[in-house]
């Protein structure tokens, strides 16, 4: 067998196992479970606090790896390499550990400074902000950069001989150029934060109405074996990641054909 | 208007070191070198784009070494142009004059150039769809509308077809005459250099091998080196025999005694050269010689005839060029004459 067709195999086996367990969440999403478990004051709870956690995390770590990203595509400084490499701290520590470090770090002295100066994390919604921003800010410092790699350099170096300083060629040039990429970036680590689950529940628990999020909720729903209320919530957390996806790779499409 | 004093620069192991030249107003000063000489380093580092290791860049007698790029009033013209993509011809003219209002020449100065150059109907255009002739006078007033008093080019014309970059060298000329910036271009082109360089400096090795007038250069290249990169096909190692103010006779095995300017203080040992397209077939006016030798190969195409000739005595060939399609016979007997002035002799290596 060729290897075209092996690797061709392989993509419709994965394609294949993943319609599978949507097609087996599907049996266990009743009409009358659908809409009750929808319209239930926990699950719109958690809805609001997913999507407004997500969307603050998620402009966070846009806006500080920006510039970040734009350091280490544009330069090489003492110790760019190490900052390159911590950057996969997140994807190396499992999600429940990075949150463990979390809290370890707000029962230390300078956590404990934070905590006087009236920053309250642990079991509080800027909890779940913090566990999603430290979960996904590596990887929008590396999908910018990616972004950015893409742009040549020439452009800016045309801009500042034209009379732009480092900040507006920033602004007039880097960022419009990659708009489209930032934007899908900032999609695609929305949605990661979105589905975040091991830190956020280490570090905020699980309040109902406060620090209930949606994979939480999905985790919560399964310890009760409430199998039906539990597709549902997942039914929800799939569609936004399907959409948000999708966007992604609208936007990506179109900056390549651009 | 630029003064670049012992001048150097690194990127990686290349090194550029003590580069010395001037840029005057509405002077083009052209650049020769080959490919991987530092052209690009040279223009980066002189606009202020990379860091130097050494030496100053003085802009109107003011040391500008220091000084961030947007500072320096030097635009630079990447080989690609760059004009920015996400913004329409408009927008790209007027870009720098966003950040450089109090050097550029305002909206009448734009207008001035646009008109000169006939760019008003492409001025809603988007990048993309512009030919490459338009691009590069767009880059062109993109950085003199922004007021830059130097524009350094690098090979701007080496992706433009043959016709059409002859149009641009007379733009270019023309954009000088008219408003006067000092123009530093960078080409490996030797005709682009010396049609386009009132000043021609040829780099080679990280150094400035020779610079000067255009015409003085391309006479009388430095060293053996410096010639063939300035397209002379023909080198024989030859002897001094006579020297006076300036010219003498030189014995060249298989070409005889030759009458040409001679450098001072060369030895007696050294080379002789000649272009194969500056002999003719017909004894010419003036001092010369008459060389005769044998045809070995001959190409004749596009209007003119490439001969290699063997001389007498020597296993060098002989290139000569007519400028009209001939045919031969392999060894053909074939005379041609090289005018005295047309020579030059360097030091032999």
């Amino acid at each position: 067998m060729k290897f075209r067709r092996i690797a061709l195999l392989a993509a419709f086996g994965i394609v294949l196992l993943y319609g599978l367990l949507v097609f087996a969440l599907l049996g266990f999403v009743g009409e009358a479970d659908l809409w009750e478990t929808l319209w239930s004051p926990n699950t719109l709870s958690a809805i609001r606090i997913s999507l407004l956690a997500a969307t603050s995390s998620a402009i966070l770590a846009m806006i500080i790896a920006l510039p970040v990203a734009w350091a280490l595509s544009r330069f090489r400084f003492p110790g760019s390499s190490w900052v390159d490499m911590l950057l996969e701290f997140p994807m190396i520590v499992s999600p429940a550990a990075l949150g463990a470090m979390i809290l370890m770090f707000f029962r230390s002295t300078p956590g404990e400074w934070i905590h006087s100066l009236g920053v309250d994390v642990v079991f509080a919604f800027s909890g779940i902000v913090l566990a999603q921003f430290l979960t996904t800010v590596g990887i929008a410092v590396r999908l910018i950069k990616a972004v950015l790699d893409e742009i040549p350099v020439r452009y800016e170096k045309v801009a500042r001989s034209l009379g732009a300083n480092s900040f507006q060629t920033f602004r007039g040039v880097v960022l419009p150029l990659s708009a489209r990429g930032l934007l899908a970036s900032g999609i695609l680590v929305w949605a990661k934060a979105l589905g975040e689950f091991g830190a956020t529940i280490t570090v905020a628990g699980s309040l109902p109405g406060k620090t209930e999020t949606l994979p939480i909720a999905i985790f919560l729903e399964l310890g009760k074996a409430n199998l039906e209320g539990a597709s549902v919530l997942i039914l929800i957390l799939l569609l936004f990641g399907v959409c948000v996806l999708a966007l992604a790779r609208l936007l990506l499409r179109r900056r390549q054909l651009a | 208007m630029l003064e670049v004093r012992k001048l150097d620069l690194t990127a990686g192991d290349f090194r550029l070191k003590g580069l010395d030249f001037r840029v005057e107003r509405g002077e083009c000063h052209a650049l020769i070198g080959p490919t991987g000489a530092g052209k690009t380093l040279l223009l980066e580092g002189v606009a202020g784009l990379l860091p130097t290791q050494g030496g100053q860049v003085l802009m109107d007698g003011e040391d500008v070494t220091g000084w961030a790029p947007e500072r320096r009033g030097i635009a630079y013209v990447p080989q690609d142009l760059a004009l920015f993509p996400h913004l329409n011809v408009e927008e790209n003219l007027r870009f720098g004059m966003r950040y450089s209002k109090r050097n550029s020449g305002g909206e009448e100065g734009l207008h001035d150039l646009i008109a000169f150059l006939g760019l008003e109907p492409l001025l809603k255009r988007r990048i993309e769809g512009l030919s490459g002739g338009e691009q590069q006078r767009i880059a062109l007033v993109r950085a003199l509308a922004a007021g830059r008093r130097l524009l350094l080019l690098d090979e701007p014309f080496s992706a433009i077809h043959a016709g059409l970059r002859r149009d641009l060298w007379r733009v270019l000329r023309e954009l000088i005459a008219r408003f006067s910036p000092g123009v530093l271009l960078v080409t490996h082109d030797v005709e682009e250099a010396f049609l386009l360089g009132d000043r021609v400096s040829v780099l080679l090795d990280g150094y400035i091998r020779q610079e000067g007038v255009g015409e003085e250069v391309y006479r009388n290249p430095c060293d053996p080196e410096v010639a063939r990169l300035l397209g002379v096909r023909n080198l024989f190692a030859a002897e001094i025999q006579s020297c006076e103010e300036g010219v003498g006779w030189v014995l060249c095995p298989g070409l005889g005694r030759i009458h040409s300017r001679i450098p001072e203080g060369l030895s007696s040992r050294c080379l002789l050269g000649f272009r194969g397209h500056e002999v003719l077939l017909e004894k010419g006016e003036g001092l010369g010689t008459e060389v005769r030798g044998k045809v070995r190969e001959w190409f004749p195409g596009g209007g003119k005839t490439l001969v290699l000739v063997s001389l007498p005595g020597i296993p060098d060939l002989c290139e000569i060029e007519f400028r009209d399609t001939r045919s031969f016979c392999p060894g053909e007997d074939i005379r041609f004459w090289i005018p005295a002035d047309k020579t030059f002799v360097l030091p032999a290596p």
